[in-house]
């Protein structure tokens, strides 16, 4: 079972506000949610909304036709028509009447002078359509707001929720899931992984949607002991947290595109010179500037390819917001351990969209940092033989000096122009390539095992590819899904177990141009024969490639 | 007893670089302040300066062109026990930059940032750089540089730069007096040092240098920040000023992070610390 609600109206309306309370009590009442922002990049004004899909089985996609539309203005009132799931109602804080359309006014209302009164009106109304009592509401406070004013969005609240009791709507019940949840979005989860890591630092520029990584840490520094620097541009972030990571604290940053594309510059330093970095590239539209607060994944071949030269870097893409805290968990190790970039890509609609999930357990993480701790007679830092575990940093002994460089070196980091020390320095970084395969997870197979279609995604977009598979499924088709969230380096047989005579590959990417049907061919030989594509700055739906698939199926 | 510091390693400088004389020096004074390598983190960009950590024995890190001052910032937030050294030219300073050089200064690391500053581009054979006089002709400006010079002294003192100053690679005695004093300054300390290029600069000689630079008086107040900023306003045949132009005492970058009890790089961490985190999200 699940129910959509989405809140519309213009930017300063409130609709974060109402999301929120509507997060709180859906989650208090133990159930899982995907929230998703869609709004402009502006502060005021404008069109946004919110679509929130509510379920009692956790949820990876949004859907966009709405069981229940709160408009907080006439526009949005008027564009609610089109977003409508069958029997679904619209609530609207004008005074207008129609069939399905239930005004929130009320003499009453308009007696609370405060000006988000139809927005507290309409929270009080999804309470009572998604069938909760009367009581959830009674939390609907916020301690930034004075008590006068909690008191009349309770008011508000209460009203909104007694007039749509009285209005004829479906009543549907949920099953509460058995755990807890907790409640967070996709960059929260990134910056939770960190702290997880053992981060120390985070340095970082501003750039939407990514400053939530940055936010989250800033708020959290004082008890987690991290230093969370706003860097005055993109390449400061990388250095200061490649002059960190090389001093030995786990370091960190994160930003977008426009971002990553400074970045560059650092992350072959980064390389060369075997500083473990992590970096998150959180995706949006591009290029230039974009679509600053939408969706995309448009910049994977970009992120695997970026920077000159030729070295080992590792690419991963968590498919959920869970996903997104163990996978940056394991990036830290996996930098130290093979003392390369590793770099995540997250995209907005995994960033910002918050959900209800599995509080996450610390049992089986382990930082590993792979130093030598002990002092060693003639240390080479870069030894070209050594891989893993060889790895020191200034003042870890009483007696190594260490050489960070960023020119072909010697084994103690100073500058060589010499044929055989080039040549070692590139076989290293090579050969870490290979090694590296060993460590990454294969990609995750869902749906049946006798599939004649199998759909290949990757990062947010498997999540929801997950939900479509389901959905196919449950209407009598066969089809499974390779859902990857290790990306590169890939393994030329990862395809190898799942490949079949007689099935059709189907790619599916927030792209144009089917980045990673691209890499799945350079690495494996294998073509998909068909693709589903979505490059509007909206994230897929799991209907969406449902719908699409059923024209795939029925060539 | 040998300076621990110096190492005999070939370098590729040009014979008479001024180069040659900074290192020196700053040898002479990591060793006179009695720190031994393992103290002592020297960060550099690219350019012929920046080769500098290849040619002492110390922490180094030898970075990309102008991203040197990030660099240091992250190393020294890391680990600030390191005494932290920056060395490099005036392109990679100044030019590619100083951007970083401009908020490097604003959050005041602890750090001695040396310039070499040989107004023209070394490594990259002669072009001009941010300090070359407007109309000096250069290989590549064959018709005279079209910029104004900048005035390294003038902008560092502007932006809140705690300590200014500006030495001379010819003149090996007030180097040293001033790499000494930017070494006990807790903040950034920034040297403009001059030094001649002979390879690509037949303009600012050792002679040109030497005949305009001139000492501050002994009665010269380095506070007065309105008597630093007139004083930085001097280059040229007017005559060079060298000495500390600038000094106030101001809270250091990590100062300002009263949460920290130790060096980021000393705390034991454990994903145990995000459970009380994943407590609030419930």
């Amino acid at each position: 079972m699940k129910k959509t609600i989405v809140i519309a109206g213009a930017a300063g309306e409130g609709i974060n506000t109402a999301a929120q309370f509507v997060e709180r009590m859906v989650k208090e009442k133990g159930l899982y949610f995907l929230s998703y922002k869609n709004y402009m990049s502006r502060v005021r004004g404008g069109y946004n909304f919110t679509t929130l899909t509510v379920s009692d089985i956790p949820v990876h996609s949004i859907c966009e036709e709405a069981d229940f539309f709160l408009a907080l203005n006439d526009e949005a009132t008027q564009s609610a028509r089109a977003h409508m799931a069958p029997n679904g109602m619209i609530a609207t804080t004008e005074a207008r009447t129609g069939e399905g359309i239930v005004s929130l006014k009320s003499e009453a209302l308009a007696a609370i002078k405060n000006k988000n009164s139809g927005t507290m009106a309409g929270v009080g109304a999804i309470a009572a359509y998604l069938g909760f009592d009367k009581e959830n509401l009674s939390h609907l406070e916020q301690a930034k707001w004075s008590e006068a004013i909690n008191q009349q969005n309770a008011e508000a609240a209460a009203l909104g929720y007694d007039l749509f009791k009285a209005v004829e709507h479906p009543a549907w019940q949920l099953k509460t899931p058995e755990k807890p949840q907790i409640m967070l979005n996709g960059n929260t989860a990134v910056a939770l992984g960190a702290i997880a890591a053992g981060a120390g630092f985070y340095c970082a520029y501003p750039m939407a949607p990514s400053t939530g990584i940055m936010a989250y840490l800033m708020k959290k520094q004082k008890e987690t002991h991290m230093l969370v620097e706003q860097a005055e541009d993109e390449i400061a972030a990388m250095m200061a947290a490649i002059g960190a990571a090389s001093n030995g604290v786990r370091a960190m940053t994160g930003t977008s595109g426009g971002g990553f594309s400074l970045m560059v510059e650092a992350l072959g330093f980064a390389a060369v010179s075997e500083v473990p970095l992590v970096a998150c590239n959180v995706q949006r539209p591009g290029p230039a500037t974009g679509l600053p607060t939408r969706t995309e994944q448009a910049d994977l071949l970009f992120t695997l390819f970026a920077s000159q030269g030729e070295f080992a870097r590792i690419v991963l893409a968590p498919t959920s917001v869970s996903d997104a805290f163990y996978t940056t968990f394991r990036a830290f190790n996996l930098a130290e351990k093979y003392q390369v970039p590793v770099l995540i890509l997250t995209d907005q609609y995994l960033a910002d969209s918050t959900v209800t999930t599995d509080r996450f357990n610390t049992e089986a993480l382990k930082i590993e940092r792979y130093v030598q701790a002990a002092p060693i007679d003639d240390y080479k830092r870069y030894d070209f033989e050594s891989y893993i575990g060889n790895r020191k940093y200034p003042g870890i002994d009483s007696q190594s000096v260490i050489m960070t460089d960023s020119h072909v070196h010697d084994v103690y980091g100073h500058v060589s122009e010499a044929k055989d020390v080039t040549i070692a320095l590139k076989k290293k970084m090579m050969h870490k390539m290979t090694m590296i395969l060993s460590d990454l997870n294969q990609p995750e197979l869902v749906g049946v095992s006798d599939y004649t279609h199998l759909l290949i995604a990757w990062g947010s977009t498997a999540g929801v590819v997950r939900e479509a598979v389901q959905l196919l499924n449950d209407n009598g088709q066969k089809t499974a899904a390779l859902c990857f969230s290790d990306i590169y380096p890939m393994a030329e047989n990862v395809l190898d177990d799942y490949m079949k005579p007689g099935i059709t590959l189907v790619n599916v990417e927030g792209n144009a141009t089917n980045q990673f049907g691209k890499l799945l061919r350079m690495e494996t030989g294998v073509k998909y024969t068909h693709s589903i594509n979505r490059y509007d700055g909206r994230p897929f739906t799991a209907k969406g490639i449902m719908q699409s698939m059923e024209v795939i199926i029925n060539e | 007893m040998n300076n621990p510091f110096k190492l005999n390693t070939k370098t590729t400088w040009c014979p008479g670089c001024g180069n040659f004389s900074i290192l020196e020096c700053l040898n002479q004074t990591l060793e006179s302040l009695s720190l031994t390598p393992q103290d002592v983190l020297v960060v550099s960009g690219i350019g012929q300066a920046a080769k500098l950590p290849h040619y002492l024995h110390a922490h180094g890190m030898n970075t990309l062109h102008g991203r040197a001052v990030p660099a240091a910032m992250g190393a020294h937030v890391a680990n600030p026990k390191l005494k932290l050294i920056l060395t490099s030219g005036d392109g990679d300073t100044y030019g590619e930059g100083g951007n970083h050089l401009l908020h490097g200064i604003r959050r005041n690391l602890d750090i001695v940032h040396m310039v070499h500053d040989n107004q023209v581009y070394g490594l990259t054979k002669g072009q001009g750089s941010p300090t070359t006089a407007f109309g000096q002709v250069t290989r590549l400006q064959y018709d005279g540089m079209k910029s104004d010079p900048l005035n390294p002294m003038a902008f560092a003192i502007s932006i809140g730069c705690g300590f200014v100053a500006r030495s001379f690679s010819g003149d090996p005695e007030h180097l040293k007096s001033v790499l000494k004093a930017a070494m006990a300054y807790k903040g950034y300390a920034l040297i403009d040092i001059l030094q001649p290029c002979v390879s690509f600069n037949q303009v600012n000689t050792f002679k040109w240098y030497k005949d305009r630079v001139f000492k501050l008086p002994e009665t010269y107040d380095p506070h007065d920040k309105v008597r630093a900023f007139e004083m930085a306003q001097l280059f040229g045949d007017e005559g060079i000023p060298i000495g500390i132009l600038y000094e106030e005492t101001k809270t250091d970058f990590l100062g300002r992070f009263n949460h920290l009890e130790k060096p980021l790089v000393q705390y034991d961490r454990s994903p145990k610390a995000v459970e009380s985190l994943l407590d609030e999200l419930l």
